[in-house]
């Protein structure tokens, strides 16, 4: 009997099937074992001194020149040290001058009730449908599960170029306590497919 | 003749007199949250909810649909709706809120209380007779009819209004009063001409007499655009947002209850209105929370340390209270998917505190016809129905 060069191994609903010869199968639990090793530090850490309740947290990305179709994947993960049960908002915007009026392409609604310190996870997949628009999904994850949502569709026309670098932007909104409130990126994954 | 009323029955209960009210779930309001823009995390309580107000939802406010010139995407509003709608919701108040980058005149790279660029101006960039704001108003109006059912009954225009004049993340409102009235204006008669049937409210207010937040500010302020209009032209319900206030002159909270509350409790919004020769058309407290936002470390912290029992009673009578009173609807201030942060309790995990008071005084309410009641000595408020049945809590 030719030996199948399929893996055995078919990723199936909650589990993994085993094919076994006679046709039938059975399913296994999913385990996965990772040792992620030493946790690196963070990226970069910030005392949010503005006070101005509005933080752009200064983990720009330079995208460069994007183009129709250009997909933008994004992974980023912040510990922040604020005034707990203060309203805040995460946003994902992209534009050509890392500012807050670049356009805003995935947005959490608001977080109220959170834990001091904060822990949020965002995940965005952006694409460039046009010249106008870009097309997105966003997640925002927290020990609490305490927000999702975005735009799924954002006005990009004055605010992104196709000749100039682009800068993925990120911004944290609330009332910070100027020179009190921390915020550190612990993970920044950001790809680019241009 | 006798001028001094109903008798009371007892030196302990104090009878009220009103008409006989039908009890209409819509009475029981509550702000959106994550949900029903999505149907994550809906609230505990949502079968119990009869109307939910889009102001607590930075991704329901106007920005986010009308992005430029006569471009508006209402695709998560639809689902807005329909979400609503699954969840038993009878009915949505809207509040046009949340200024487009596009229109802003002042501010347009500065955020907002939520967030948002440009997000409390005056409406008035490049476009000096607000036909975008009309526009979309217009839009808004008649997808409400051809696509939402009328779902949404209630419409206003701003929050908690300032009138400093300043921008930034703690000011509601950038622009000047009389751009307000411009702003407020073009917001009804936009609704008004595309349906004559949808109610107009005022922006939620929390003063009434003050400088920099009374809405007596506005009364009598002629617009630039509108200069035949003043403030007093622009809405017919008011809405108010009367923190602190108890369910009743027996069981009076922080700054009274829902008739005296100073910040816009019913009685002194009514003597407000005729102060300005206006008369009152209905009361909808658009937010209400045990304290306001200065005082949660005293007042909503003395409430939480309650036993659930209390609060659970508080929540029922306020509701029990609100057809004797004239209050069409009362919306607690808000949600808060974890549960810990809102000025009204909490709408997560307090089971059997604020829930199920909320849940009690839906189901035990709606559908109904009051004809008679009043309040106790010790607190408790009893309703008498068209039916014969009554309840005291």
């Amino acid at each position: 009997m030719p030996i199948s060069r399929r893996s055995p191994f078919v990723r199936s609903g909650t589990g993994f099937a085993l094919a076994l010869p006679d046709g039938s199968s059975i399913r296994l639990p999913v385990r996965s074992y990772f040792n992620a090793g030493t946790i690196a530090a963070p990226v970069s850490a910030t005392t949010i001194n503005s006070g101005a309740g509005v933080i752009g947290v200064p983990a720009a990305m330079n995208l460069g020149v994007l183009r129709v179709g250009s997909l933008i994947e994004v992974r980023y993960a912040f510990r922040l040290v604020g005034v707990a049960a203060t309203a805040l908002f995460w946003d994902i915007r992209l534009g050509t001058a890392n500012a807050v009026s670049d356009a805003v392409v995935g947005s959490t609604a608001g977080l109220t009730g959170w834990t001091n310190p904060g822990f949020f996870e965002i995940n965005a997949r952006i694409v460039i449908a046009s010249t106008t628009r870009a097309q997105s999904t966003f997640s925002l994850t927290t020990p609490g599960g305490l927000g999702q949502g975005v735009p799924t569709e954002a006005d990009i026309s004055t605010q992104v170029s196709f000749s100039a670098d682009n800068f993925l932007t990120n911004i944290y909104s609330g009332t910070p306590v100027a020179g009190t409130d921390v915020i550190s990126i612990l993970v920044q994954d950001v790809r680019c497919t241009p | 003749m006798n001028f001094r009323g109903p008798a009371p029955v007892s030196p302990d209960f104090q009878p009220l007199v009103f008409p006989p009210t039908l009890i209409r779930k819509a009475l029981f309001g509550f702000p959106s949250d994550n949900w029903p823009r999505t149907t994550a995390t809906p609230p505990a309580h949502v079968a119990s909810i009869g109307s939910v107000t889009n102001f607590a939802d930075r991704l329901m406010m106007w920005s986010n649909f009308h992005t430029a010139t006569n471009t508006i995407n209402w695709a998560v509003l639809d689902t807005y709706v329909a979400n609503a709608r699954a969840a038993g919701v009878t009915e949505g108040k809207y509040q046009v809120y949340g200024t487009p980058a596009f229109l802003a005149s002042t501010g347009a790279g500065t955020l907002g209380p939520y967030g948002l660029l440009g997000e409390c101006a005056y409406p008035g960039n490049g476009d000096a007779s607000l036909a975008q704001t009309t526009y979309f108003c217009t839009q808004f109006a008649q997808r409400n009819i051809s696509t939402w059912g009328r779902f949404f009954t209630l419409i206003s225009a701003g929050n908690e209004m300032d009138w400093r004049q300043t921008t930034g993340p703690l000011v509601f409102w950038w622009g000047t009063r009389a751009q307000y009235v411009d702003f407020s204006w073009a917001v009804r008669a936009a609704f008004e001409a595309a349906d004559p049937a949808m109610r107009i409210g005022s922006a939620g207010t929390f003063q009434l007499y003050a400088t920099d937040n009374g809405l007596d500010q506005i009364m009598n302020q002629s617009g630039t655009v509108f200069p035949t209009k003043t403030g007093k032209d622009v809405f017919e319900i008011f809405c108010g947002h009367p923190y602190g206030a108890g369910p009743s002159p027996a069981q009076p909270n922080q700054s009274g209850d829902f008739l005296s509350n100073s910040s816009g409790g019913i009685r002194e919004a009514r003597a407000f209105l005729n102060l300005y020769g206006k008369t009152m058309q209905g009361y909808i407290a658009d937010e209400w929370g045990v304290s306001n936002s200065n005082d949660v470390g005293t007042v909503l912290a003395q409430f939480l340390a309650q036993s659930a029992t209390f609060r659970s009673n508080f929540i029922e009578r306020m509701f029990m209270m609100a057809p004797m009173q004239g209050c069409q609807g009362i919306y607690p201030w808000f949600h808060s998917s974890s549960g810990a942060g809102s000025l009204s309790g909490n709408w997560v995990t307090d089971t059997t505190g604020v829930i199920n008071g909320y849940i009690q005084a839906s189901t035990n309410l709606v559908g109904k016809t009051a004809v008679s009641g009043g309040y106790f000595k010790d607190g408790r408020v009893s309703l008498t129905f068209s039916d014969g049945t009554s309840r005291t809590v």
